[in-house]
């Protein structure tokens, strides 16, 4: 009942005859209503506007007292695929096989895996407290809610967008050579976006409630870089100890790293039947998450 | 929810019925969590009850104070009203474009520039992207942040927060503005804008909802105040009576108990008021009656005497609501006396041509004895009645009226015309 009313209340300002909001006593305690995907569509559509404005400042305001500023966006990247190629290609000498142009394809084949984990990871570390960071939006007006986790989401289009793209740079300039799969990006980062958006609902609502969330996020993200194929090829643990090789495809992040690379450096299509498990999956996790949110919205101005 | 369109209400603006608040206090978030999930089914809360059983309706133009000491559940009303808050049981339903300002601000986020913050706001408010970058230049103007507008709000200092939350809630154009104690900060300067601008607001025929603890400011701002004790809605009526209701709550029974309870009404105690009526206006709380601009006010008062009066006078004087005469008439110098009152009641009306502003006016009824030397005063009630006269259109300069006609090409320009016009128009209004 509350969550309409505040619907209302924030979009039918637009006509200012007739009865603009009601608010009334007694909660439904259903999560059923927000388990529809047209709700869910219904709310981030609706609310298009400050998603976009907010998806717009989060991302100029991290780096907005930098001296660099922007040119972080780029130089961050870089300076992670320098040290990553030293570490890992040049020290650990780890190799993949199948992965074109020597050295240089070695370096680029491993940090198009850290860039997708990058984003996964940062999204998740940025969402998981936004809610209680944004305790005025909360507290002091009627405001939806369940648009600032998704802004988080929003914020990080144009982060992606560079990192990859600098693999396309580079990749082009070597010589190594673009395959025409790499069109397909967007398709596979599709499941990791929905996961994301649903993670980012579930745990910014927790950690309402449990402030620990933020921390256990971090470790869990930090953790499971390491239970994802990124810094050592997976066929090696298949080999090796093939019991952490069943663990590592139940990993949803697996298959899409592994998928990333596939499509970007070495032309190959991607499994197209565990991505699309993962997507129906993702899909899931992302109306679960929303329903969990919106379930517990109202009891936030409680507690924050 | 979206229930009858606006004509169905009239000129209704806010109604609340029989709404409660109970806060729910958990000792550990986790509790709350542990409640909505339904775990299990106990509770982990101590509840604290904020609003109980709290109706009023208030009408399109009213200027309404909310009273109380701290904790008794003006900003929870307040968070209600604006929707921030979910009542715990009953219902508001709220006509027009609700402007808030509640504790400061709203929302801003620290890390965001003003300027950001503001767009968000607006946007979260409901202002359509067409119009945004023109109320975005408004709301600059009138903060008058100047280069601060781009700065972080964490480096804002409190007075510029809430320049920018008043720009905001005003530069949406409300219908009814809600109003938490933010007119107390900022330089006097700004103050005086902001009082300005609410002043501008009432007089368009918008409704307000004003808390604060400055006596003076509410009496010269509203006309009407409620006042709310533990929760509870201990008085509904005028501002000057709540204000009196407020302090008699802060000080105590004992302290006051020494005072006549109403010293606005002085004079002989064998003389008392049997009833007071403004015939053709709107009653809309104790003793306040509401008429629309270029009405005649006819006061209709009943006085009750005790003994008979040789010579009496009566003795008119209408006031704005800061307590400025503004009119008033004596029947003192009369060429043709007052006949004699018998002891009993008796009917005095009252009619005054009242071309004034939109705004809210007091009027206080003297009775005198001509019989010796000196007028000798029997009775006077300062505020026998309060009218809240609503804008309806027209341009009144200076405090009143006097029936200025202007002439040209053959025709005569008053207000009188004005409202004659008006009336045959739709001859059953007013």
């Amino acid at each position: 009942m509350d969550h309409s009313g505040n619907a209302q209340a924030t979009t039918s300002l637009r006509e200012p005859s007739g009865v603009i909001h009601t608010h009334h006593g007694g909660i439904s305690r259903s999560f059923v209503p927000f388990l529809s995907p047209l709700a869910l569509v219904r709310r981030l559509w609706g609310n298009w506007t400050l998603l976009h404005q907010l998806s717009k400042s989060r991302f100029a305001a991290g780096h907005r007292e930098d001296i660099l500023g922007v040119a972080w966006l780029v130089l961050e990247p870089l300076v992670m695929l320098a040290v990553y190629s030293v570490v890992f290609v040049f020290i650990f000498q780890v190799k993949w096989e199948g992965v074109p142009g020597k050295a240089l394809g070695t370096t680029l084949y491993l940090y198009a895996g850290i860039v997708t984990y990058q984003i996964f990871a940062q999204s998740l570390a940025m969402s998981s407290a936004i809610i209680r960071d944004s305790r005025s939006y909360v507290k002091l007006m009627v405001f939806p809610t369940e648009v600032l986790p998704a802004s988080v989401v929003g914020g990080m289009i144009v982060p992606t967008f560079i990192g990859y793209a600098l693999i396309v740079v580079v990749a082009l300039l070597s010589g190594i050579g673009v395959p025409t799969t790499a069109l397909l990006l967007p398709v596979v980062l599709i499941p990791m976006y929905l996961m994301i958006l649903g993670l980012a609902w579930f745990l910014s609502a927790l950690c309402v409630f449990i402030p620990d969330t933020r921390t256990i996020t971090m470790l869990i993200t930090h953790f499971a870089f390491f239970l994802t194929p990124i810094v050592y090829p997976l066929a090696r643990v298949r080999e090796g100890i093939p019991v952490l090789y069943r663990l590592l495809l139940l990993n949803p992040m697996t298959t899409i790293v592994e998928s990333v690379r596939m499509i970007l450096i070495q032309g190959k299509m991607p499994p197209w039947f565990a991505l699309g498990v993962i997507t129906v999956a993702s899909a899931l996790v992302c109306q679960l998450g929303f329903a969990f949110f919106m379930r517990s919205k109202r009891a936030f101005a409680d507690v924050i | 929810m979206l229930s009858e369109p606006s004509g169905g209400a009239n000129d209704v603006a806010i109604r609340a019925s029989e709404l409660n608040k109970h806060f729910r206090i958990y000792r550990w978030p986790f509790d709350r969590l542990r409640e909505a999930l339904l775990l299990d089914r106990r509770h982990y809360h101590t509840v604290v009850h904020a609003l109980r059983d709290v109706s009023f309706s208030v009408r399109q133009g009213e200027s309404v104070g909310l009273l109380g000491r701290n904790g008794s559940g003006k900003t929870s009303l307040l968070s209600v009203l604006a929707g921030t808050l979910a009542p715990t049981t009953g219902s508001v339903d709220v006509y027009g474009r609700v402007g808030a300002i509640l504790a400061l601000g709203i929302g801003f986020l620290p890390q965001y520039t003003g300027r950001e913050n503001a767009r968000n706001g607006l946007i979260a408010l409901g202002v359509p992207s067409a119009e945004l970058d023109e109320k975005m230049a408004q709301v600059v103007e009138f903060s008058e942040l100047g280069k601060a507008i781009d700065h972080p709000i964490k480096t804002y200092s409190s007075g510029m927060h809430s320049r920018l939350g008043f720009s905001l809630a005003v530069c949406i154009e409300p219908d009814i503005l809600l109003v938490d104690e933010a007119l107390s900060v900022g330089d006097a300067a700004f103050q005086h804008k902001c009082q300005k601008r609410i002043r501008t607001f009432l007089e368009q025929g918008k409704t307000l909802l004003f808390v604060s603890h400055d006596m003076g400011l509410l009496e010269s701002t509203c006309d009407r105040g409620i006042v709310l004790d533990k929760g509870h809605v201990v008085y509904d009526g005028m501002i000057k009576g709540a204000v009196r209701q407020y302090r008699l709550q802060y000080f105590g029974e004992e302290a006051t108990a020494s005072q006549p309870r109403d010293a606005r009404d002085w004079g002989d105690p064998n003389v008392g008021l049997a009833g007071v009526e403004v015939l053709d206006a709107k009653p809309v709380g104790e003793r306040l009656f509401e008429v629309r601009q270029g009405d005649r006010v006819h006061l209709k008062v009943r006085v009750r005497v005790r003994e008979p009066i040789e010579r009496p006078s009566f003795q008119v004087i209408a006031r704005t609501a800061l307590g400025k005469e503004i009119c008033g008439y004596s029947t003192a110098r009369s060429s043709t006396p007052v006949p004699q009152i018998q002891a009993g009641e008796f009917t005095l009306e009252v009619r005054v041509p009242f071309g004034v502003p939109a705004g809210s006016y007091s009027f206080e009824i003297g009775l005198f004895d001509m019989a010796g030397e000196k007028p000798r005063l029997i009775h006077i009630w300062e505020e026998v009645c309060a009218v809240r006269v609503v804008y309806a259109g027209y341009a009144v300069r200076g405090m009143i009226d006097p029936g200025i006609e202007i002439l040209y090409d053959s025709r005569t320009y008053s207000l009188q015309a004005e409202v004659q016009r008006a009336r045959d128009v739709s001859p059953e209004s007013g």
